[in-house]
């Protein structure tokens, strides 16, 4: 059940949100949906899913949402915050849910206990938290166990061990073969809950890959020599990327051994030679830099 | 389409407003039915009641005050959702958007003839109570049986699916509850006043809610053509709002 997403596009006004912005939701790993504030990540989420009307097309297994059998077979959603009824009872929330697969009442109360609610599921959740208010929502997606999941923001108002839980739930259900894509500004928290990224910014596609694949086009190597002068010039010469950090040199381009290598046929001395691995952090303000809708002036 | 029309049922059904505003619609015409009911037995003929000391009104004076309660329930089938975000659940559900809109307006229908049923009986019963306590026994309304009583429901229905319309074409609960009561009992009494004055009798066959009012108040054809008009007028809200549900987004 992979989501293909093919040259998605809306516009607001004058404001192009999302821009010809094409990927792949693969089955099996949690992917991780990232872009500053008015990236343009929930408009592209209700374009997937027909919510909102835009340019083109999105397949879940092949065909758009709206022709399979059971849409909530097929994905599962959460895309706001407290997407319920003040007035309506979680329990009666889900019921309301099970109707277009006919899910027998045992499933919802499974999904409420998965979920810690059970004992809260008769109330009404008006005075539901944000974590509970989340809770609830992530139950609902889940509800018909679909086969791909679609989560806006789903650890705004966690405690961290709802956020553990999360990260380990999220896993575990893309591990049996599902598609699961997650929006979130939590850096931190995405490198450890997901294995591949799509990062937008003002609506275009900035990245796409593994972490690993991202962080590490972004990594460099740190040096420090008897001639830092000289090695630059080395360095250069061979196509690497080299820029001055206070007494060593951040290379880019080129590897720890051919760096060595580099400086000894030179006869440059080398004191310090190692990798230094950008965080996801450092790779997601890299990519979106200059792509923030919303910009903070500077802190003083 | 059943899938549509159950999650419209549990969605109806489970909130407490819904049988809150029901039970409403029942008992406050029936209150003030079975009070003018009694005051006018109790006045006789001779303070200007009906020759042989009965009376209430008839359904005509009450329905419109059952249907303006119930009109929330037909707003609230789009103005819950939009007001909570709960339609885009309801679409990424069903994303046919069609069936959805259909099965909204079916499902309050249902409802609101049961209401509307409920509501009529209790307003007959409580003309007769009102009787029977002024000492002038128990009359009972005929206008609430036969082709009569059917456009009486049906004046109900319109009246809250009128409701409906309106707030799926604003997105806003509010206006779509307060517009059709607001235009029932403000704006067209006074368009009628001055069309009366100006004599364009056409207007009675013009205004939606003042022809289902008579739709109730007259008899024969002419009763059903009010109806009518008053059906078109919910066509002429309902086909825009359709089509801007299935287009914009949600």
């Amino acid at each position: 059940m992979a989501i293909s997403v093919e040259h998605l596009g809306k516009s607001f006004g004058s404001l192009r949100a999302v821009d010809d912005l094409s990927f792949t939701v693969p089955d099996g790993v949690v992917t991780g949906f990232l872009g500053p504030n008015g990236a343009g990540k929930s408009t592209t989420m209700r374009l997937m899913l027909g919510l909102d009307r835009g340019e083109g097309r999105t397949d879940f297994d092949g065909k758009p949402l709206r022709d399979h059998a059971h849409p909530s077979r097929v994905v599962g959603t959460h895309l706001d915050a407290r997407p319920f009824l003040p007035g309506r009872t979680a329990r009666d929330h889900l019921r309301m849910l099970a109707t277009e697969a006919q899910l027998p009442a045992s499933r919802i109360d499974h999904v409420l206990a998965m979920v810690g609610l059970t004992d809260v599921a008769d109330e009404r959740p008006k005075n539901f938290s944000l974590g509970m208010a989340q809770r609830l929502g992530l139950a609902g997606a889940v509800l018909a166990e679909p086969q791909a999941l679609m989560l806006d923001e789903p650890a705004n108002g966690l405690d961290p061990q709802s956020i553990q839980w999360l990260r380990e739930f999220l896993r575990h259900y893309a591990a049996e073969g599902r598609a699961v894509l997650v929006s979130s500004h939590l850096l931190s928290e995405m490198q450890l809950m997901a294995d591949h990224v799509v990062v937008i910014a003002r609506g275009r596609l900035v990245a796409d890959g593994t972490i690993d694949e991202l962080v590490s086009q972004r990594s460099d190597v740190i040096v420090r020599s008897t001639d830092a002068a000289r090695l630059a010039g080395l360095l250069r010469a061979a196509g690497g990327g080299v820029t001055d950090e206070a007494d060593a040199l951040a290379v880019t381009g080129l590897t720890t051994d051919e760096i060595g290598r580099l400086a000894f046929d030179g006869g440059v001395a080398v004191l310090e030679l190692a990798t230094r691995k950008a965080s996801l952090e450092e790779t997601f303000m890299q990519l979106t830099g200059d792509g923030q809708q919303f910009a903070f002036g500077e802190a003083s | 389409m059943s899938g549509e029309l159950r999650y419209e049922w549990v969605r109806i059904s489970t909130v407490r407003s819904t049988w809150a505003l029901i039970g409403m619609a029942m008992l406050v015409p029936a209150g003030l039915a079975l009070f003018v009911s009694w005051l006018v037995g109790s006045l006789g003929p001779d303070a200007g009641g009906p020759p042989d000391g009965s009376g209430g009104g008839g359904l005509a004076g009450f329905l419109p005050l059952t249907a303006a309660v119930l009109c929330a329930i037909g707003a609230a089938a789009f103005g819950q959702e939009y007001r909570h975000g709960l339609i885009r659940i309801t679409l990424a559900t069903f994303p046919r958007r069609t069936p959805v809109f259909i099965a909204k307006v079916l499902m309050v229908a249902i409802v609101i003839v049961v209401a509307a049923i409920l509501a009529i009986a209790t307003i007959v019963l409580a003309q007769a109570l009102g009787g029977v306590i002024a000492g002038t026994g128990a009359t009972w309304d005929e206008t609430a049986w036969g082709a009569s009583g059917v456009r009486a429901v049906l004046y109900v229905v319109l009246f809250v699916l009128i409701a409906l319309a309106i707030t799926a074409l604003t997105r806003n609960q509010p206006v779509g509850i307060i517009a059709p009561i607001v235009l029932a009992v403000l704006i067209e009494p006074i368009v009628g006043a001055i069309a009366f004055v100006q004599g364009w009798t056409w207007i009675d066959w013009v205004l939606p809610f003042s022809g289902g009012a008579a739709a109730v108040s007259t008899e024969g054809a002419e009763a059903w053509g009010h109806l009518a008009v008053f059906g078109v007028w919910f066509l002429i809200i309902a086909i825009p709002a359709w089509i801007l549900f299935v287009r914009r987004d949600a």
